[in-house]
Order: C-alpha cells, then sequence, then structure tokens
C-alpha cells in the first residue's frame, strides 16, 4: 500500500513538472518567434515542434485548460507589448459631439483591469493582418462594445468608437522632448 | 548513484511534521479568492452573463465544447427551466460559501475542487478577460486539491477530530520545484529581448495606460538617469533567473525571499496589479519562508 501510494505520488510529481516545462518552453518560443520574426515564415527549432505538438495532445490539453497549468510565465519577455486605447465619442441627433470617453463605463476597479486585458486582442489586428476571419471577429467585439456603450444614451445619438495604439517615445525619444502618440488603428461607428 | 538516489529519495520523501506552510496557503489563498471575487462583483453581469458587454455566444468562439464555462452551465440549468438570474445567484453564493470553507479548512479538498470548477468556468467563459492571477487562482486550487491542508488551524483541528496524518513532503518539493521553474523562465524569457537589456522594457512597462494611475508616480527623471533602468531591468532578470540557486541555499534564502517579495510590491505600486502580486508572495512564503524559525524547508 505504501509502495502504490509512492509509485502515485512519483507519478504525479513527474507529470506535473512536466507540464510545467512543457508550457514554459513551449510559451518561450512562441515569446521568441513572435519578437524576433513577426509575421516571417521560420524553421523553427525541433524542439519548439515537439513541445507545440505535446502541448495540443488532448490529455494534456484538458489537464492544463482545468488546472490553470496552461500558462507561460515569461512575464513581460521578451518584449513589454504595446497597449491601446478606445476612445468612444457620444454625437447628439443633431450630429454635435456631446461626450468624448476614454474606457467603459464599468463600477469596479478589478472590472476596469479585466476588461482592459481585452485590449492584448487588438495586437493580432496589427501582426496578423492576413488573418481576415480573425479581424473580422475583432471588429464584432468593437461592435459590442460600442453597443454597450450606446445602451446609456437616446437611441437617435450616435457613437463612434475609434481604437488607437498607444505609442510611448523610447528613452533617447523622451530625452528629446517627444511625447507620447495615439496611432488611430480604426474607427468604428453606430 | 545509490547515494544520489538515497538523497532525491530523502528530498521528496523525508516525512515533514511541520504543516504550518500548507495551512498559511490554504487560508491565504480562501480570503485572495474571496477578494478577488467580491471585487468584481458589481460588474460581474457585464463581464460574465449571456448578455453583458461582449454576449457569451461571441466570447464563446474558440472555446472547445469540452471546457466548462459558465454560459454553458446558465444553458445546462435553463433546460430544467432555471433562469439565468437564479443560476447566477447560486453561481455567486457558491463560491463565496467554498471560498469561506477553504478558509475556515472545512473539507478543504472537496471545496478547493468544487471551487476550480466555478473559478475555471467563469475563466473560460470569458477568456478574454483573464489575466495571470486567473491561472495562478487556478493551481493555486489545484495544489488544494492534491495536498491535505486541514492539519492545523483548521475548524477539524478545533473539533478535534481523529486526523490521520499523510506525508505531504512530496508535493511540497513539487510545489517548491514549479515555482522555481516558474521564475527561472520568467526571467530568460526576459534576457532573450533586447529590450531587458538596455532598460527600454521597464520604461516601457512603467509608462503603459494601465500602469501608475493609483500614485502617479513621476518617473520622467528615470529617462535622464537611464542607468537606473538598465539596472532595475537587470536586476529583475538575475532574481528571477537565480532564484532556483539562490532560494535553495540556507545562507542566501531570506535575503533572495525579501528580494522576490520586494519586487512584487513594487509591481503591485506600480502596474497596480495588486491581486497578482498577492498571489505570487502567497506562492513565494508559502514556499521558501521558514514557519516553524528552522532552516530547514
Amino acid at each position: 500500500m505504501i509502495k502504490l501510494r509512492k509509485t502515485i505520488q512519483i507519478f504525479i510529481i513527474v507529470f506535473v513538472l512536466f507540464s510545467v516545462f512543457l508550457s514554459s518552453i513551449k510559451l518561450t518560443f512562441d515569446g521568441y518567434y513572435g519578437f524576433y520574426y513577426e509575421n516571417q515564415k521560420v524553421n523553427r527549432t525541433t524542439l519548439s515542434n515537439i513541445s507545440d505538438y505535446l502541448y495540443d495532445l488532448k490529455p494534456i490539453f484538458l489537464f492544463r485548460s482545468y488546472t490553470g497549468f496552461e500558462t507561460g510565465y515569461g512575464f513581460f519577455g521578451p518584449n513589454v507589448s504595446s497597449d491601446f486605447i478606445t476612445v468612444f465619442k457620444v454625437y447628439d441627433e443633431k450630429g454635435k459631439l456631446i461626450k468624448l470617453l476614454d474606457k467603459v463605463n464599468l463600477k469596479s476597479k478589478e472590472g476596469t483591469i479585466r476588461f482592459t486585458t481585452l485590449n492584448s486582442l487588438f495586437l493580432e489586428k496589427l501582426t496578423d493582418k492576413e488573418n481576415k476571419k480573425f479581424n473580422q471577429y475583432l471588429d464584432i467585439i468593437v461592435n459590442q462594445i460600442t453597443k454597450y456603450v450606446g445602451k446609456d444614451y437616446p437611441k437617435n445619438y450616435k457613437i463612434e468608437t475609434e481604437l488607437y495604439l498607444f505609442d510611448y517615445p523610447t528613452i533617447v525619444d523622451f530625452n528629446k522632448g517627444v511625447d507620447k502618440k495615439l496611432i488611430l488603428i480604426k474607427k468604428y461607428s453606430l | 548513484m545509490k547515494l544520489t538516489l538515497k538523497k532525491i529519495n530523502t528530498f521528496f520523501f523525508k516525512e515533514n511534521t511541520n504543516f504550518e506552510w500548507i495551512s498559511f496557503f490554504r487560508i491565504a489563498i480562501g480570503f485572495l479568492l474571496l477578494l478577488h471575487f467580491i471585487s468584481v462583483l458589481p460588474d460581474f453581469n457585464s463581464l460574465f452573463s449571456t448578455n453583458g458587454i461582449i454576449p457569451s455566444d461571441i466570447l464563446d468562439t474558440f472555446i472547445p465544447n469540452n471546457i466548462i464555462t459558465f454560459p454553458k452551465i446558465i444553458t445546462f440549468f435553463s433546460s430544467f427551466g432555471i433562469s439565468e438570474i437564479i443560476t447566477t445567484l447560486l453561481f455567486k453564493i457558491f463560491y463565496v460559501a467554498f471560498s469561506v470553507c477553504l478558509i475556515i479548512g472545512f473539507s478543504p479538498r472537496v471545496s478547493a475542487t468544487f471551487l476550480l470548477v466555478l473559478q475555471i468556468s467563469l475563466v473560460k467563459g470569458s477568456s478574454f478577460y483573464a489575466y495571470g492571477v486567473d491561472y495562478f487562482s487556478s493551481m493555486s486550487l489545484f495544489y488544494l486539491i492534491l495536498i491535505p491542508s486541514h492539519y492545523k488551524y483548521s475548524i477539524y483541528t478545533y473539533l478535534k477530530r481523529n486526523i490521520q496524518i499523510s506525508n505531504i513532503t512530496p508535493y511540497k518539493r513539487l510545489f517548491q520545484l514549479h515555482l522555481c521553474i516558474a521564475y527561472f523562465f520568467s526571467g530568460f524569457d526576459k534576457v532573450l529581448g533586447f529590450n531587458w537589456w538596455n532598460g527600454e522594457s521597464i520604461w516601457k512597462a512603467i509608462n503603459l495606460p494601465f500602469a501608475n494611475n493609483d500614485f502617479n508616480f513621476n518617473f520622467s527623471f528615470l529617462a535622464h538617469h537611464s542607468i537606473l533602468l538598465i539596472i532595475i531591468g537587470w536586476a529583475t532578470i538575475i532574481i528571477e533567473m537565480l532564484y532556483p540557486i539562490f532560494i535553495w541555499i540556507p545562507k542566501t534564502r531570506k535575503t533572495w525571499l525579501y528580494l522576490t517579495i520586494s519586487m512584487h510590491l513594487g509591481i503591485a505600486l506600480i502596474l497596480n496589479l495588486y491581486i497578482f502580486s498577492a498571489i505570487m508572495i502567497i506562492w513565494n512564503l508559502t514556499n521558501f519562508y521558514t514557519f516553524d524559525n528552522k532552516q530547514t524547508l
């Protein structure tokens, strides 16, 4: 009985550590190739291909999905991703701009933090312009957000959503007096 | 060879009767999950309901069928005539109840199992709103299912029931190694990016639109003294990559633990990611703080 228990414990230790290593290696490769070979077709290393294959195996997929072990541990590595800002413009029935909002009206700080994580999706819009279906999907999402903002206003009001890339100057540029910029990615209206 | 195997065996299986670390973990994670859940309750319907800001049928598009989500739970109960309002209310009640059960140590493994299902369904149902802390919460619950945590500071010890003690050292070692791998890769991923070598990544991170909104520190002086940004960047890489070495050496353990905790406090203050920082500090204290004031872990 003790031997069986020990065998089970060893199996669990090996399996969990394998899962941790697998996610770490797979997502490290993803981060590396994404950063240095963005939009380029590149022959990935054998280890990268093996980790991709194992990561998607059904038993591993189910285990990592139900336990959180799918996460990588890069946290801002190898690069701090760019962020996005959405600006909502509210026009009255005469077309006069009456309100400018820089975020969706949520009641809690945590709700706002969670909603902001959605912005990371828009990076795909810049990095994977070829993926038309996903870009259309993102457009649907922004349209839904625009609809939600419009709920607080009369039906004959127009809501315009502008999606901007937040571009903060590099250290050198900042010292030269360059200020942060908002680069318009797309405009949506409802 | 035999000696090495013996050492490995001792490392993983030597019994330790100090259970304070796992009790601390259970109580701290219980409180954190409860706090995290309560903090988003005012926006619960906007984010997670079927008719939220982004309706669930759109959010669900890329979710495989074998993954449980909150909207799927709603659909399941609606087939029995139970409305979304009732299901949502029950979901909230159970989430809070199971968190409280964890805190007081009432059937913690069963509570952690149910809580993991609820938490995963919430996170997967609206995966676009998920961030680091959600994955660490899920993993924490997984460890609370794996490791018995009711030996100390639980309702069972209060009622003085006869508790059968089992050897939990193997799982403690697993948890410790997991944390070491996590920190190593965290540092390794950073060192792969050239912007981490010249201070640009730190500069970019502290100036992200969601960062530094609570205290509004003026960091412009750092651009004039960019050497400080380079030092902070390299210090982060060194603390993380060398964590698996210095955290195991008794003489450097405390220093490395406090350095790592300081790093997470910095993340909390500057990036305003309080819950994420809190869970990382809990993981560190659980695994490498010696609760019984001895040097052994």
